[in-house]
């Protein structure tokens, strides 16, 4: 199993009562709030932090896209990626990922991930994602298009860089007369396509698909789901007539490796509750607006994630697989079981948390480099899945 | 006058014959010449490059944004900003430009301006430009509405930067709801903006407003035109607007090479400064001013200047207009001097690397202009400033 450090880039500095004024730290939370000072020096402090990854040996790291939040400061992963290029030398950086639909010109991004992949001599992973329902809000973009842009955008941005330009695309959504990328991307076709979601059929259809076989990527849920959506995706390629790869499998979670069980759950507490509480809170209409979900996806959504709307606790959010935390004996132990069970192919933690400060969050990775990381690195194997099981599954679940 | 190392990131193994197939090395020159692994090699000398820069004592590096060709490999030039980012600590980095109006969702740069401004300390510099013509084919984007959706762009962008958000944005060609740009630029109340043209009246009447006082560069231009639009922007500020412009309000943009002799210079800038104007620059016409992306105006007045763009340049020719500075150190010094006094250029951009030029050149260039010219070219200007106080 590769193992890749996650960061969201948080405004640490939050007031944490900010929800008895505003009912989201997204898109209606005014930017008065956001200090430039603080900015600079969170940014700084994070950047440091990714970097720190690289000499803890960690194989990837990864930035992603957020807009108008205090939840991540990056609306543009690219900015960071680009920042990272020649401050490390040896690891991926995966972008987790680009909204390239939610755009009226992805082939701008198609370019940047074409320069940072020469840049880096190979070494950037581009996911693609919808972007969450907020996104359409601070962009400007129709909700009920989502789908058809997200997969259009795609196509454009394949063809972009493996078909000699200038090439005419005329889309649905998009129209080019003259499509002649350069540069075009270091990594021959391209970079590897990583798709993180919170769990859909529709993805996991598409993404498994012979002709993709890209990295499916299940972020920040119940373990029960990560089992549900791996299983899923095996079952898929198998219907296509393959057997998925580990490589095609991750799984993204906060984690926290403290000295022992019972430190680690208090030192954890206050910023993955904050985490789960307060970031991460929005108005159903903000996460899921008209038209952004098929209903079937919706309806499952609904019944497997509707507990993010409800106050969490660490010991809750532990129980369920949320999130890892624990000794580094606990936490090797977890990644053991875990990947024992869905045979995944990369681990994703995201180490700093919330408010969590520097020197807990830099513990937390040295502890988990030292003692947990050459295990899970060890780690094989495909999983307990086995044709026709995951099917039943995830029929009783729907 | 200060000094900024300007880079335009080259694709410098470019086919010099390419010429005898493709009209252009823009838009039509496919992608199929752009090797990957020539182009690794290329954005790391280059940044290498830009990162001296700062050593050698330079006050800024700019970057910029063209689309689709071999001239220059930047699409983005918010890429290499945040490169250099956190590999400078002192150098302001210019983005020079951005097309701002040229996409739909302007509002992603204004939050990558402000993203790399709060990650630089306030170190950016943001330049908006309306792309050049062949830049329209590029984005599918019609040139026709260039003026108004760079106005209306620039008035969004600025607006996300200053005031708080959440507001609504309803404009001619842009329509947002939730306008509350996260995070904000570390500058207050906005990283200085600079425009880069070609010249133009309505761009200096623009920058020049009172309300905005914004730094116009005029680039690669013969020294007359240099001189010319210089001057029409303090004439605007002065007889349009009521206050004298100061020299931090005005810049110019310019292809330099210093040689250990006048003549050994010449001999070796030579072949790349005529690739760099003779086939890197070529374009044909429609490319570069496709209909509707100037006025009749400005046309006229472009055409009359830039006209000569399209024809072969030898080096004498490009030296003797002034296009491009180049000589011995004693002699690129006395030409700065010169060109400060007749034309009060408040800040100068040189690009060293021309083209097809290999690193070693560029580097050595670089160096002479450091040690030997950058010392006195930055009292050029302080002076007078000094004695009219």
């Amino acid at each position: 199993m590769k193992v890749f450090l996650f960061h969201l880039m948080p405004y640490a500095y939050i007031d944490t009562d900010y929800d008895k004024d505003y009912d989201s730290c997204w898109v209606t939370y005014p930017n008065s709030n956001f200090d430039p000072e603080k900015g600079h020096e969170l940014y700084n402090r994070y950047l440091d932090e990714i970097e720190y990854a690289e000499e803890l040996g960690f194989d990837g790291v990864c930035v992603n896209e957020h807009h108008q939040n205090a939840y991540g400061l990056m609306p543009s992963p690219v900015v960071m990626a680009a920042a990272l290029a020649r401050q490390t030398e040896r690891v991926k950086i995966a972008i987790l990922g680009n909204a390239f639909g939610i755009r009226d010109h992805p082939m701008t991004l198609a370019e940047e991930h074409a320069m940072i992949d020469c840049i880096t001599g190979g070494r950037l992973i581009s996911g693609m994602v919808r972007g969450l329902g907020c996104e359409y809000f601070s962009l400007g973009s129709n909700p009920a298009f989502s789908h058809e842009r997200f997969h259009e955008a795609h196509d454009l941005v394949i063809r972009a860089w493996t078909e000699e330009g200038p090439f005419a695309f005329e889309g649905k959504h998009y129209h080019f007369e003259y499509v002649n990328t350069w540069p075009r991307p270091f990594q021959q076709p391209h970079p590897p396509i990583w798709v993180p979601s919170q769990g859909s059929q529709e993805t996991i259809d598409w993404a498994s698909h012979p002709d993709r076989k890209y990295t499916y990527l299940q972020t920040y849920s119940p373990f029960q789901n990560v089992i549900r959506f791996h299983n899923a995706y095996r079952q898929r390629a198998h219907d296509y007539g393959y057997a998925a790869t580990s490589e095609q499998l991750g799984w993204a979670a906060p984690i926290y490796v403290g000295e022992t069980d019972a430190q680690a759950v208090d030192e954890v507490r206050p910023h993955v509750e904050t985490f789960f509480n307060k970031l991460l809170r929005y108005p159903p209409e903000m996460l899921l607006p008209p038209g952004y979900m098929s209903v079937s996806s919706y309806k499952r959504i609904l019944k497997t994630k509707s507990s993010l709307v409800s106050t969490h606790t660490v010991e809750s959010l532990i129980e369920r697989g949320v999130i890892i935390v624990g000794s580094p004996d606990t936490v090797r132990k977890r990644l053991e079981e875990c990947h024992a069970e869905v045979g995944l192919g990369y681990f994703l933690g995201m180490f700093q948390i919330a408010t969590m400060p520097t020197d807990l969050a830099r513990r937390s990775m040295d502890r988990f480099a030292r003692e947990v990381m050459p295990a899970a690195m060890a780690l094989e194997g495909a999983g307990r899945w086995e044709p026709g099981k995951a099917l039943a599954e995830t029929a009783s679940a729907g | 006058m200060k000094c900024f190392l300007f880079h335009l990131m080259p694709y410098a193994c470019l086919d010099l014959d390419y010429d005898k197939k493709y009209k252009a090395s823009w838009v039509v020159y496919p992608n199929s010449n752009f090797d990957p692994k020539a182009g690794f090699e290329l954005y790391n000398t280059y940044l290498d490059e830009l990162e001296m820069g700062e050593e050698l004592g330079f006050d800024g590096l700019c970057v910029n944004e063209h689309h689709q060709n071999a001239y220059g490999l930047m699409p983005s030039p918010i890429v290499p900003a945040a490169a250099l980012a956190r590999r400078t600590s002192k150098a302001k980095i210019a983005v020079l430009g951005n097309a701002f109006g040229l996409r739909e969702h302007p509002l992603t740069l204004a939050e990558e301006h402000a993203m790399l401004d709060c990650i630089t300390g306030g170190r950016l510099i943001s330049g908006m430009v309306r792309g050049i013509g062949a830049e329209y084919y590029s984005m599918g984007a019609n040139p026709a509405f260039s003026h108004e959706r760079f106005h209306e762009a620039h008035d969004l962008v600025i607006r996300a930067w200053t005031d708080e958000g959440p507001f609504a944005f309803e404009g001619k060609h842009y329509h947002f709801e939730y306008v509350n740009v996260w995070p904000r630029p570390y500058q207050n109340p906005h990283p200085p903006i600079w425009c880069p043209s070609q010249g133009s009246l309505e761009t200096i009447e623009w920058a020049a407003r009172p309300d905005h006082k914004y730094t116009y560069l005029q680039t690669y231009s013969p020294f007359e035109a240099v001189k010319k639009f210089l001057h029409m922007y303090r004439d605007v500020a002065r007889d349009q607007y009521g206050y004298e412009a100061t020299d931090s309000q005005v810049g110019w943009a310019a292809p330099i090479y210093v040689g250990e002799t006048d003549e050994k210079a010449m001999e070796e800038a030579r072949p790349h400064a005529e690739a760099f104007f003779n086939k890197f620059l070529r374009m044909t016409p429609e490319m570069l001013l496709p209909p509707g992306y100037l006025s009749l105006r400005s046309y006229k007045n472009v055409m009359k200047h830039k006209g000569g763009l399209s024809k072969v340049r030898s080096m004498e020719e490009l030296v003797e207009t002034g296009i491009v500075i180049c000589g011995s150190p004693d002699t690129v010094r006395n030409r700065l001097e010169y060109c400060q006094r007749e034309a009060g250029v408040g800040t100068f951009l040189g690009m060293f690397q021309i083209a097809s030029m290999p690193h070693d050149m560029t580097v050595a260039s670089m160096k002479r202009f450091a040690e030997e010219v950058m010392p006195a070219v930055k009292q050029f200007g302080e002076q007078e400033s000094v004695a009219a106080e």
